[in-house]
């Protein structure tokens, strides 16, 4: 699995990566970890040493240190000599290669931290996207949407985490049958780590589950039940899937399985997702 | 004692799937044999309102492939329980027929899955619908396959405990439970009985049948927040008028539940 963990300097950042290390311990991922600098063109960075123009290199320095402390074990999956420098890779990205047995590259780019993250999980080929976020604002900047908007653009999974989010509950929503075995790995993944309960929605369609959702709920609940993973399950109306989304606790972990053709999808478009992810008091994972 | 008969809808639904797994999960405890059912709904086509003959064939297909269905169904879940050999397969509405076998059929248990929804409606639904008003046995709505044997009997003011507790104990004797008893209020204030009393008298009763509680609690607070405290029982037990049509906050604590629930009628 192909992580990339998106960080800016607030401490919703740092436990956004204590929890990256978390899974990427689990599932020996591969991890970039991003910052997004604001473009500035007055200066000239020769003048200046490397740190000192591009601060946030010394904040991926640190986050790098706290991804390797929150491990429980230290064999040497990732890198953990900090003496090698950033170099330029293209003239987009500049690089530091961290990495052990497995990838650990961190990267800072300049420009719309949007933009950027979206680009980054291409070129990376990422499979989920981390990224952290503050309890009722969407952080990464004054009054910014960043999380949220990420969360609509990127074409993998995003998982949107909230400061000191320990989730007692992962409910998963679905309203298609198309979901595939890495999807439900990756649920199963944070259900083991945190010890969670799953609760797997199912949405009605004018107050009717589908023939084929039904059968994929059967499946999703044998899964984890083979698993030995406590799974429930319960419905919820499409009109009243956002309000249901809003209302998660913060101890909660909403998961949406969305795709291109999902109802969800056109139910949750743009705006709606991010907005859902700014305001939601829940930690939030979109599935694709 | 002679082994209960439960009457278990079977159909190739999410929900009849999980009340099966569960069912077979509790058979001993309930010491319960399956009797699975397996309704037919006819269509509207033309077909189905002809008469004679034609009518009979085409009845008697419909029922060869409900039974070919159940068949099918018990056959993939390899239930490891007592399910009885001969599933009992009938074309009709599906209510009429399962009301008319639980009438005739002496029947101890009717058994059925539910996938709840958060929006309560349906559950109040279903517990106003003609089978739930009518059948004469006692109900068990499993919403989750919740592998906890510890059961809850929760009650309010208006619970009947002798009946509950003459119910309970005819499905429960001589087996050993893990049984707590809650007492449900919004809050204690201005409560006749306080949920104190409620719970005094409901360990009484418990306990001279034979089934003393291992913990007794009142629980106060919104339909939500006790629906989540109770998240953990393997079932729920309630006793509820059916005859009132009126929303009560019992009701709405059962219908946000995640736990199977045993009806005591």
């Amino acid at each position: 699995m192909k992580l990339l963990v998106a960080v800016d300097e607030n401490a919703y950042s740092r436990y956004a990566v204590q929890q990256s290390a978390r899974l990427a311990e689990n599932t020996w991922s591969e991890v970039v970890m991003l910052g997004v600098e604001k473009n500035r063109s007055y200066f000239n960075e020769d003048e200046l040493e490397q740190n000192q123009a591009h601060p946030k290199l010394t904040m991926l320095d640190r986050y790098r240190t706290d991804f390797l402390q929150a491990m429980k074990s230290d064999d040497g999956l990732y890198g953990t000599s900090s003496d090698k420098n950033f170099r330029a890779k293209g003239n987009k990205v500049l690089e530091k290669d961290a990495s052990g047995r497995k990838h650990l590259f961190l990267h800072l780019r300049s420009g719309d931290p949007v933009k950027e993250v979206r680009n980054e999980s291409r070129e990376e080929e990422s499979d989920l996207v981390i990224i952290g976020c503050g309890h009722h604002e969407g952080g990464w900047g004054r009054g910014s949407d960043v999380p949220g908007k990420i969360a609509d653009s990127v074409d993998c999974s995003v998982f949107v985490i909230r400061e000191n989010f320990v989730p007692a509950k992962i409910v998963c929503c679905l309203d298609h049958s198309n979901i595939s075995q890495e999807s439900l790995e990756l649920i199963n993944q944070w259900v083991s780590l945190y010890g969670a309960e799953l609760e797997i929605v199912g949405v009605l369609k004018k107050g009717e589950l589908r023939e084929d959702l039904e059968a994929k709920m059967t499946e999703v609940l044998d899964y984890y039940l083979g698993h030995g993973i406590r799974a429930l399950v319960r419905v919820v109306d499409e009109d009243s899937l956002e309000s249901f989304i809003e209302s998660g606790a913060k101890n909660e972990l909403m998961a949406l399985w969305l795709h291109q053709r999902s109802p969800l999808q056109k139910l949750l478009h743009s705006s709606k997702v991010a907005s859902l992810v700014n305001h939601a008091s829940s930690s939030i994972m979109i599935v694709r | 004692m002679d082994m209960l008969k439960a009457l278990v809808p079977v159909e190739m639904t999410l929900a009849s799937n999980v009340a099966l797994r569960y069912l077979c999960q509790k058979a001993e405890m309930l010491g319960i044999g399956l009797q699975p059912i397996h309704v037919e709904e006819p269509d509207h086509k033309p077909h189905s309102s002809e008469t004679g003959w034609i009518r009979k064939s085409w009845e008697s297909g419909l029922k060869q492939a409900g039974l070919e269905e159940v068949q099918r169904i018990l056959q993939n879940e390899r239930l490891e329980c007592f399910v009885m050999p001969n599933p009992i397969v009938r074309v009709g509405s599906r209510e009429e027929e399962i009301l008319s076998e639980l009438r005739l059929g002496g029947h101890d248990l009717f058994v059925e899955g539910e996938v709840a929804n958060f929006n309560t409606n349906e559950f109040r639904k279903r517990l106003r619908s003609k089978l739930y008003r009518q059948m004469p046995c006692p109900a068990l709505i499993v919403r989750n396959m919740i592998y906890s044997n510890h059961i809850a009997i929760t009650l309010d003011e208006k619970t009947d405990m002798n009946h509950l507790a003459d119910t309970f104990c005819h499905l429960f004797a001589d087996k050993k439970i893990d049984l707590d008893i809650c007492a449900y209020a919004m809050d204690d204030l201005n409560q006749s009985p306080h949920p104190e009393e409620l719970l005094s008298e409901a360990k009484e009763i418990m306990t001279k049948r034979g089934f003393k509680p291992l913990k007794t609690f009142s629980l106060l607070g919104s339909p939500e927040s006790a629906a989540k405290s109770l998240h953990d029982y393997g079932m729920l037990v309630v006793n509820i008028n059916r005859k009132s049509n009126r929303k009560s906050p019992l009701t709405e604590v059962l219908g946000l539940a995640s736990n199977p629930i045993l009806f005591c009628w």
